[in-house]
């Protein structure tokens, strides 16, 4: 058998395909997430919900009906709190997790693509994210309807399959913003702090075109797509939002899966051409 | 199980001699301060030590060869390729941090399997060199246990085990014997010296020099960002003039043999150190050894035992170390 | 000739009788911050919206009528405005609490220096007080500070007994008020930081306890059940609640103010006794 030819006849490795990198990265991110504290301290923040969920059903259901409490509920617990709750917690350490363990070094000396890497760890925080909130969803939806089907109607289940897909693509969206700013900044949770309640927080809230520019806007402006709902958040913030520009719902929409896969693309590309310097 | 002791198909074969890792006019600076200076040198297959105080650059100058840093200027080349430009040579580099940085929750047979898949691996070679790597590691015992709760030899040991396990033609090694424990140093040193025998090039970043002095006699040394010395130890002490060799006789008569000594043109100096004790300074220990048993026949004077006291590591790189800065 | 060799020497100085062991820890803590740009930067933003409030009152005292006579209701730079003040300040008591308190007993406990600590003549108070200083010295710097310049800058502009007379009580009624927030938000996340290991989770976990923005929520509830002793458990709510009263601005809860003092006490209390259980300067693993 003839010696096996030399090196510089050797031609170089193809570096491993993206969808094997993703697959794998993904998986791994899962059962890693999965094993670790940072998922109970989300579910147990999703239990907050639950417990409102219970005392509205406790004898307030006279006091606000069934839409009402629900829009209420998601505009003031989920949209205002734990998305960003979860965003933060999901999503600053996607990349951050493995650079503070120190262990991206084992990923920076393989054959493989950053941006696959990036892909991998985004897609199962975000996946991770949106399953908690939705079980959380799912969950107030069987208190509020347990034992007494009669508390909704019709115009309920639309209202809440609407709020619920709102619910986990704000989810999304932020999950990956909130990656990016695990990526770029060494403090990544202060920026995303800054950013949900300054930002976020306060100039979603000034009348006038400069609200456009905040994620929250868009985010309430296609929850209030559903016209039928009376006596409701939507009701308020209706009343809130006269002065405000005048944006179509689907533009909003649209706006926002452009963001969720912007958000994904930047991250992954930023990351890519990043240097780590492990000490 | 068999367990693969031979290279794989896509690992390239390294003849001795074959400039494996070359470093072309390599710079890089960390804003106004200079970490590695314009260096330029070859790596071989076989162990290579690379040496250095702290803040010498020798992490800088590891992390560049490694593909870790991008050079500010210059280039690094593997097997006659430039790292910066295709992430495939990673296939054929293993690199063992420094950092006790693991996946704490996986096992360490989970550990090798996914870090071998991202090489390119079937589940099934994977699988089959992660067994190979931890048998050869010593940690089959302990594979299927979480790496949170191994000892500090053992973590030492799986980043050592995911350094070799897909069988790369160059291994880098950086500080591999942190916390190690005698038995688990004796065995991983064993372990390098064999990776250097299969022709692999491992380049090994220490600080302890008789360690790296028990795997290799082959050195890189570095300091204030440059190369001050590199190849084999005995050919870097020999060209050390200003530091004559110390050579220390014991002798039953130390002043008669030094009275005999000190004519010779290979020998710049004598010191009695005690009556039985003689220090000889030469700068041509080869042909002072050479003469020395005639010399102890000729004038009587028995000699029971000599060593070269300098011609170790530690007084190489204090010697240059010292001519250097 | 000089000496420029003299090896080492012993210490010939003095102890000190008193020592105010906890100031090192908050020299050393404040000057890992603040040389940094980014935190004076930060500072630099806070700082400019006094200016605006500045602004402000010099418009309201000076310009009053003209004010007056565009907006159609009556401006003043009385209390309730040095309140609204100070309210509008809340940000940066997050922010800053965030970014300056999440690590700081964290990374203690994470690179094993509490061992160095307690190996020193130093007891848990002094380490607490030290930390809480770290915190303390940025809120003062964002708040306080600021807000006694305001009030001085109203006072020389119109420098009227009977203005005076209306807002003599603001420096005073800042300093405990300030007291008492450094206190709530720096006892809180000092507890947090103390019980895990990753800021992440620490900031998460006490924007949850201190419950800013959570003012939509609580009200949620009251609706729900009725029940307005809810938003006791909302510690920026009962500060905002405590603030309000002490400056004669509408409160925001129809909870009585004195029970909120009394949920603040209850917080600040029980964050301080949590975080003494949790500092130990060693861990017995068994």
């Amino acid at each position: 058998m003839s010696a096996p030819p030399l090196n510089a006849d050797r031609p170089i490795p193809a570096p491993v395909p993206f969808g094997t990198v993703f697959q794998l990265v993904f998986a791994q991110a899962v059962r890693d997430l999965v094993r670790r504290r940072r998922l109970l301290f989300i579910a147990f923040a999703g239990l907050a919900p639950l417990l409102l969920t219970l005392l509205w059903r406790n004898g307030a259901t006279e006091v606000l009906d069934a839409s009402a409490f629900f829009s209420n509920l998601v505009g003031t617990l989920y949209l205002s709190i734990l998305v960003y709750l979860v965003g933060l917690a999901f999503g600053v350490p996607t990349i951050h997790d493995e650079v503070e363990g120190r262990t991206i070094t084992y990923l920076l000396t393989r054959p493989i693509s950053r941006v696959a890497v990036y892909a991998g760890r985004l897609a199962a925080v975000q996946v991770l994210a949106a399953v908690l909130l939705a079980l959380s969803l799912v969950l107030c939806f069987a208190f509020m309807v347990v034992g007494d089907f009669g508390v909704v109607d019709v115009h309920f289940v639309k209202q809440y399959v609407n709020h619920v897909w709102i619910v986990l693509l704000a989810t999304m969206v932020f999950t990956g913003l909130f990656a990016i700013f695990g990526v770029v900044f060494k403090r990544p949770l202060v920026w995303g702090v800054a950013y949900a309640f300054a930002w976020e927080g306060v100039v979603s809230k000034i009348p006038g075109q400069m609200q456009t520019w905040t994620l929250e806007f868009h985010v309430r402006n296609v929850m209030m797509r559903d016209e039928d709902v009376q006596g409701s958040m939507i009701e308020f913030l209706r009343q809130m939002m006269v002065e405000n520009p005048d944006v179509s719902p689907w533009v909003s929409t649209g706006l926002l899966l452009v963001a969720l896969v912007a958000f994904s693309i930047i991250g992954g590309l930023v990351f890519g051409r990043r240097e780590y310097v492990v000490n | 199980m068999s367990v693969p002791t031979t290279m794989g198909p896509e690992t390239p074969v390294m003849r001795p001699g074959t400039a494996v890792l070359e470093c072309d006019a390599l710079t890089r600076w960390y804003g106004q301060v200079i970490g590695v200076n314009s260096v330029s040198c070859t790596v071989h297959p076989g162990v290579t030590g690379l040496l250095g105080l702290n803040g010498a650059g020798k992490s800088t100058l590891f992390k560049l060869m490694a593909g870790q840093l991008k050079p500010s200027k210059g280039r690094v080349l593997l097997l006659g390729h430039d790292l910066a430009h295709d992430i495939g040579l990673y296939r054929w580099i293993g690199f063992c941090p420094e950092q006790d940085a693991l996946y704490e929750s996986m096992t360490g047979r989970e550990m090798l399997v996914y870090l071998l898949r991202l090489h390119g691996l079937s589940p099934r070679e994977a699988g089959a060199r992660a067994e190979g790597a931890l048998v050869r590691t010593h940690l089959i015992d302990d594979a299927d246990r979480p790496v949170g709760g191994y000892s500090k030899g053992m973590r030492q040991k799986i980043k050592l085990a995911q350094a070799m396990a897909h069988d790369p033609a160059v291994i880098f090694l950086d500080e591999p014997f942190n916390g190690m424990d005698p038995v688990s140093r004796h065995e991983s040193m064993a372990l390098i010296r064999e990776l250097g025998a299969e022709g692999k090039c491992v380049l090994v970043s220490s600080h302890i020099l008789h360690e790296v002095e028990q795997m290799t006699s082959t050195i890189l040394l570095i300091q204030n960002g440059r190369i001050l010395a590199e190849g084999n130890v005995s050919d870097i002490r020999d060209l050390v003039e200003r530091h004559p060799h110390r050579i220390a006789i014991e002798t039953d008569d130390a002043r008669a043999l030094a009275a005999i000594l000190i004519g010779a043109e290979d020998v710049l100096g004598v010191r009695v150190e005690a009556p039985t004790r003689l220090i000889v300074e030469s700068n041509h220990p080869r042909l002072f050894f050479g003469r020395l048993p005639e010399v102890a026949l000729d004038g009587g004077v028995p000699i029971r035992g000599y060593v070269t006291e300098d011609d170790d590591l530690k007084s190489l790189f204090e010697y240059l170390v010292e001519d250097g800065s | 000739m000089p000496i420029y060799e003299q090896g080492y020497q012993r210490w010939n100085g003095e102890l000190q009788e008193r020592p105010l062991r906890w100031w090192p820890i908050v020299r050393q803590g404040v000057m890992a911050y603040l040389p940094q740009r980014k935190y004076l930067l930060l500072l630099g933003l806070a700082w400019i919206q006094k200016i605006f409030d500045g602004v402000q009152v010099y418009g309201r005292l000076k310009g009053g009528e003209v004010l007056e006579g565009l907006l159609g209701a009556r401006v003043d730079a009385g209390m309730p405005f040095f309140w609204a003040s100070m309210d509008n300040s809340m940000i940066w008591v997050v922010i800053f609490t965030i970014m300056v308190g999440s690590d700081l007993i964290a990374a203690d406990r994470r690179g094993k220096a509490l061992q160095l600590y307690f190996s020193k003549p130093i007891t848990r108070n002094d380490y607490i007080v030290g930390k809480i200083g770290v915190i303390a010295t940025f809120l003062l710097l964002t708040t306080w500070l600021p807000i006694l310049l305001l009030w001085l800058f109203a006072v020389m502009i119109e420098p009227t007994t009977a203005y005076f007379a209306r807002v003599w009580s603001v420096p005073l009624l800042m300093t405990v008020y300030s007291v008492l927030l450094v206190a709530t938000a720096g006892m809180i996340m000092l507890a947090v930081s103390a019980t895990a290991q990753r800021s992440v989770f620490i900031s998460v976990t006490w924007i949850v306890l201190f419950g800013y923005g959570f003012v939509p929520v609580i009200e949620l509830v009251q609706a729900i059940t009725g029940f307005e002793a809810w938003s006791l458990i909302n510690m920026a709510g009962n500060l905002g609640q405590i603030g309000a009263w002490w400056f004669g601005a509408e409160t925001g809860f129809d909870v009585p103010p004195v029970l909120a003092l009394g949920a603040v006490l209850v917080g600040i209390v029980a964050a301080y006794w949590w975080l003494r259980r949790k500092i130990e300067p060693v861990e017995v693993v068994l």
